[in-house]
Order: C-alpha cells, then sequence, then structure tokens
C-alpha cells in the first residue's frame, strides 16, 4: 500500500490564522491607502502644474505715459503716444533676441478687453482708463528669468512692472507640500493599524497553537523555524488582502479621474467626459498604478516583519 | 556525558524539588529513575531534555554545559534527544506516520530518508496498518508506542523515557526493552523513569532514586 504523506509539522495555521478575518479586514485598509496615495499623488501632480506654470509665466506691464493722457495733461499733446510705442518696441526686439524665452506675446485690446470684462462690465474703449500693454512670457522649461535679462529690460524701460508669479508658486507648493504630509500621515497611520490587525491575529493564533509549539519546540524546532511558519502565512494573507484592497479601489480612482477632468491639463478635458471607462484605465498614470502595486507588497512587508516580531517574543516568554 | 553538579530546583511555591542534586553519568550509560508518585521524577526528566532551567547548579548534558547556552545551540542540543512523555503529547491533527517523522522533518533530513527510517520504525512497531490513522483513533498501548517511535527515529544520544512501558503488555514490553538496550549497545544513554519494581529487577542497570528532592544513586557525589 502507497501511502501519501504531507510534509507538515502539526501547525495547522489555516485554522489558528484564519483568512477570513484578516484578509477583508487587510483589503478594507489597503483600499483607504490606495484612496490616500492617490489623492496625494493627484495635489502633487496638481501642484507641480499650477507652480511650473506659475513660474514659467510672467508678465510684463508697460505704462502709459501719465503725461500724455488727456485728465492728467493738455488736450493737444496727445499725441505723444509715439514714446508708448518706441518702449513696448524696445522690449519686443530685446525679447526676440533673447534665448531665455520660450515664446512671447503682447496682448491686443481685444484680448485686454476680454480679460477684464467680468469685472469692469464694459467695453474699456468706451472708459478713459490709463491701462498698460501687456506682455506674456512664456520662460522655456525649468528656467527662471535672469538677472541679467531683467536689468536689461529695466534699462530700456526703466518704468515696466515685471509681474512674477513666485509668490504663488510658494503658496501652491505649501499647499502641496501640507496635503502630501497629511498623505503620510495617514498612511502611516492606516500601516500602523494594518500592523496592529495583523500582531493580534498572530496573537491569538499563537494561543490556539500553543501546545503544538511547546511539543515542536521541545523536538528542537528553532525560533526562526517557527517565526517563519507564522510569517509565512500571514504575510500571504496580507499579500491577498492588499490585492483586493488595491483592485478594488481602481473604479473609486477611475471615477475620480473622471470628476477631475475639468482640472486636467488637456484642453479637451469637457468631451473626454463622454469617454468609456476603458478609456480613462488607459489613461492612468503609470507611477500611480505602480504605488498600487507597491501597495500589497508593503502589506506582505509589514505582515512578515509584525508576525515575527510577535512570535519571536513570544517564543522567549515561552520557555 | 551527563553531569548534574549541585542542582537545585524549586517551581514558584518555592517547594523543593531538587535539592544539591549531583550524579554523573556516562555516554552510553543506562539507568532507571524511580521515586514515589510527585517526588519529581519528570521534572528531572524536563530538565534534562532541557523544558526547564535549574534554579541554581550546573547542568552538563551529551559534555556541553547548559548554563550559558544560547537558544539556537539548545535548540540543536534537543535534537539530539529523544523523549518519551508520560503523556505521550502526540501532535492530534498529524496521522500516526507524520508524528513519528517529525523529529526527523524538523532536523530537514531528506525525505528518501524520513521515509526509510520511519517505514523502518513503524513496521517495527508493528504499526503499519494504522499508520494513516490520528492518534485519538488509537488504543492507549498504540499510543505510546508511537510516541516511542517518534523519540527514537532520529536515532538520538540521549533517551529520557518517563513511564514508557505502563501501557503494554508484557510481550510489548520485553520487545522496547530489547530496543532499548540495542540501543544503548549503540551507545545511547537511556534515562527512564518508572515505578515498575519488577521490570527493575528483570533488567539490572544503574539505579537512581529520587525523594523529597534528594536523589540517591550509587555514585552521587
Amino acid at each position: 500500500m502507497r501511502v501519501n504523506h504531507r510534509n507538515s509539522d502539526g501547525l495547522k495555521l489555516t485554522l489558528a490564522l484564519p483568512g477570513r478575518l484578516l484578509i477583508p479586514l487587510i483589503a478594507a485598509m489597503t483600499f483607504l491607502a490606495a484612496l490616500t496615495l492617490s489623492g496625494a499623488y493627484a495635489s502633487h501632480q496638481l501642484a507641480q502644474r499650477w507652480s511650473k506654470g506659475a513660474t514659467s509665466t510672467l508678465i510684463l506691464q508697460i505704462l502709459p505715459n501719465m503725461e500724455t493722457f488727456p485728465i492728467f495733461n493738455h488736450p493737444g499733446e496727445l499725441t505723444n503716444g509715439n514714446l508708448l510705442q518706441e518702449k513696448i518696441n524696445s522690449v519686443i526686439s530685446v525679447l526676440s533676441s533673447s534665448s531665455e524665452l520660450e515664446s512671447f506675446h503682447h496682448l491686443t485690446p481685444e484680448e485686454i478687453n476680454s480679460l477684464l470684462f467680468p469685472w469692469l462690465h464694459e467695453d474699456i474703449q468706451k472708459l478713459a482708463l490709463p491701462l498698460p500693454e501687456i506682455i506674456e512670457i512664456h520662460l522655456k522649461k525649468g528656467n527662471t528669468l535672469s538677472i541679467k535679462f531683467e536689468e536689461k529690460i529695466k534699462e530700456l524701460v526703466p518704468d515696466i512692472v515685471i509681474e512674477k508669479n513666485n509668490f504663488w508658486e510658494q503658496r501652491l507648493n505649501s499647499l502641496a507640500d501640507s496635503l502630501q504630509t497629511c498623505s503620510l500621515l495617514s498612511l502611516m497611520l492606516v500601516f500602523l493599524i494594518a500592523g496592529s490587525v495583523i500582531a493580534l491575529s498572530t496573537k491569538t493564533g499563537l494561543i490556539q497553537c500553543k501546545q503544538t509549539i511547546e511539543i515542536l519546540h521541545n523536538m528542537g524546532a528553532s525560533d526562526p523555524y517557527i517565526c517563519t511558519r507564522f510569517a509565512k502565512r500571514n504575510a500571504f494573507l496580507a499579500l491577498v488582502g492588499g490585492l483586493i484592497g488595491s483592485l478594488c479601489s481602481l473604479p473609486f480612482i477611475l471615477f475620480f479621474i473622471y470628476i477631475c477632468l475639468p482640472f486636467s491639463s488637456n484642453p479637451n478635458g469637457q468631451q473626454l467626459l463622454e469617454q468609456s471607462w476603458l478609456y480613462f484605465f488607459s489613461i492612468l498614470p503609470y507611477s500611480l498604478l505602480g504605488l498600487l502595486t507597491f501597495l500589497p507588497i508593503c502589506n506582505y512587508v509589514i505582515g512578515w516583519t509584525s508576525t515575527t516580531i510577535i512570535v519571536f517574543y513570544w517564543l522567549r516568554q515561552l520557555s | 556525558m551527563i553531569k548534574l553538579d549541585h542542582i537545585n530546583f524549586t517551581y514558584d511555591n518555592h517547594f523543593p524539588i531538587l535539592e544539591n542534586a549531583c550524579f554523573t553519568l556516562p555516554q552510553g550509560a543506562f539507568c532507571w529513575l524511580t521515586g514515589s508518585s510527585g517526588a519529581g521524577k519528570s521534572t528531572l526528566l524536563k530538565m534534562l531534555h532541557l523544558e526547564i532551567k535549574p534554579s541554581s547548579g550546573d547542568l552538563t548534558i551529551l559534555d556541553v554545559n547548559t548554563n550559558k547556552m544560547k537558544r539556537k545551540a539548545r535548540c540543536l542540543l534537543k535534537r539530539k534527544i529523544g523523549i518519551v512523555y508520560q503523556n505521550y503529547k502526540l501532535m492530534p491533527n498529524l496521522t500516526i506516520y507524520d508524528n513519528i517523522a517529525l523529529p526527523l522533518r524538523l532536523q530537514h533530513e531528506e525525505d528518501g530518508t524520513i521515509q526509510k527510517w520511519t517505514n523502518r520504525i513503524v513496521d517495527w512497531m508493528g504499526l503499519k496498518k494504522k499508520q494513516t490513522n490520528l492518534p485519538n483513533n488509537l488504543s492507549g498501548g498504540e499510543q505510546q508506542r508511537v510516541a516511542i517511535a517518534r523519540a527514537i527515529v532520529h536515532r538520538p544520544s540521549l533517551l529520557l523515557a518517563d513511564e514508557p512501558t505502563n501501557a503494554l503488555d508484557e510481550f510489548q514490553v520485553k520487545r522496547l526493552m530489547d530496543l532499548f538496550y540495542d540501543l544503548n549497545e549503540l551507545g545511547c544513554t537511556i534515562i527512564i523513569a518508572t515505578h515498575n519494581e519488577a521490570l527493575i529487577k528483570q533488567y539490572n542497570a544503574f539505579h537512581l532514586h529520587l525523594e523529597q528532592g534528594k536523589l540517591w544513586a550509587e555514585n552521587a557525589c
């Protein structure tokens, strides 16, 4: 008679550490972690984009000569607008020859009108306002305006106003930093709870297997052997829970992408709202997908580590 | 060599189990351990099996001083010791075969070796037909045979047995004693705790007696 013998040591860990308890709890924790991580990722990306936009765009305001304006001057001297045009021309010539710029655009009166209309509710042509000439500058990627260039422009037009957006960049950066810190704290809390749940489950399993462990220990089973047996089981359950949690979070993340489309950099954001779910899945950033894949691995490591620590110290107390 | 040098042991209730116990057993000795019920025979066997530490004194097992022994070394030393518990302590969820093969598996022996040695001892113990049964489905005598088989399957250097014959019939006792003598011939030190005076008379050997914490022996210090 041929008998198949299981390679078992009597530690019934499937009974002592049941997956039906641990897997749903770990899955819920991973789900929360995935959403937190996605939120942090989105805020980081958004802040980065805004920040990039703010630092790379500058506004030059060339003020009209107040003395040429009818209110402040004599009516006969109105023709002195040539001075302003000269200033504009000299600035544009400097801008055209600069290698620091990606592009620049001199705003037309219509464009200024459309910009100000929501505030003034009136056509600026009908209002006698001393509006400056505006030139929008786009710096090359990652560049900031050099002091040399700034000095050159100011030398040509001393009363020019260079409006930098550093203030907004700082604000956006602090907003992004605070959001990311909150996410990091939430993640740490989630991992801490996951670790505690695993530790508690391990303790229960150890109490259940106490007699068997004592026999094994007395037969010469080493501490690392028993630790590894428990750690393997719990790490596996944590991994399964992590995978389930990560997968469950995907539809929610896709939904968030859907509702955040109006904030996207894509100019056709509104049209994309009618795309299928598959499309949203395809535009998921790889780095975010990588983070979601990383979560179950994190769970595996947490499961392994917390179980090993608990079993190790429990065995020390045992004998 | 096994050496107890002024060993004292008390449980938490401060009642002394061993008081100034001294004895030396050379490697390959055969020894009976007797004493009235509750005298501390099982405690002494547990101490020799490194399950409990003496309160004071020097304990040397298989030529190794165990006093300042590290946990890993203690585990490795335990693998050289076989023990038959009075209450057998079999794994209830393992088959008879797996129970017997357990010490070999814990020593990470190869599958071929495990099968060869386990099958041999299962045959010898007359447990072949019941090797796939769980311990709870066996009689007391059969369970005791499984416990003995598990204790000797890995050919220990020291065998400790706590009342190993109390559930066996006369024929089985004789076979078992022959087996113990064979093991002893191969150099295994054997210490058997028993109440069976007839057995002690029948198999004359070195004799330790434990009474009220005192250990009496022919070569006690």
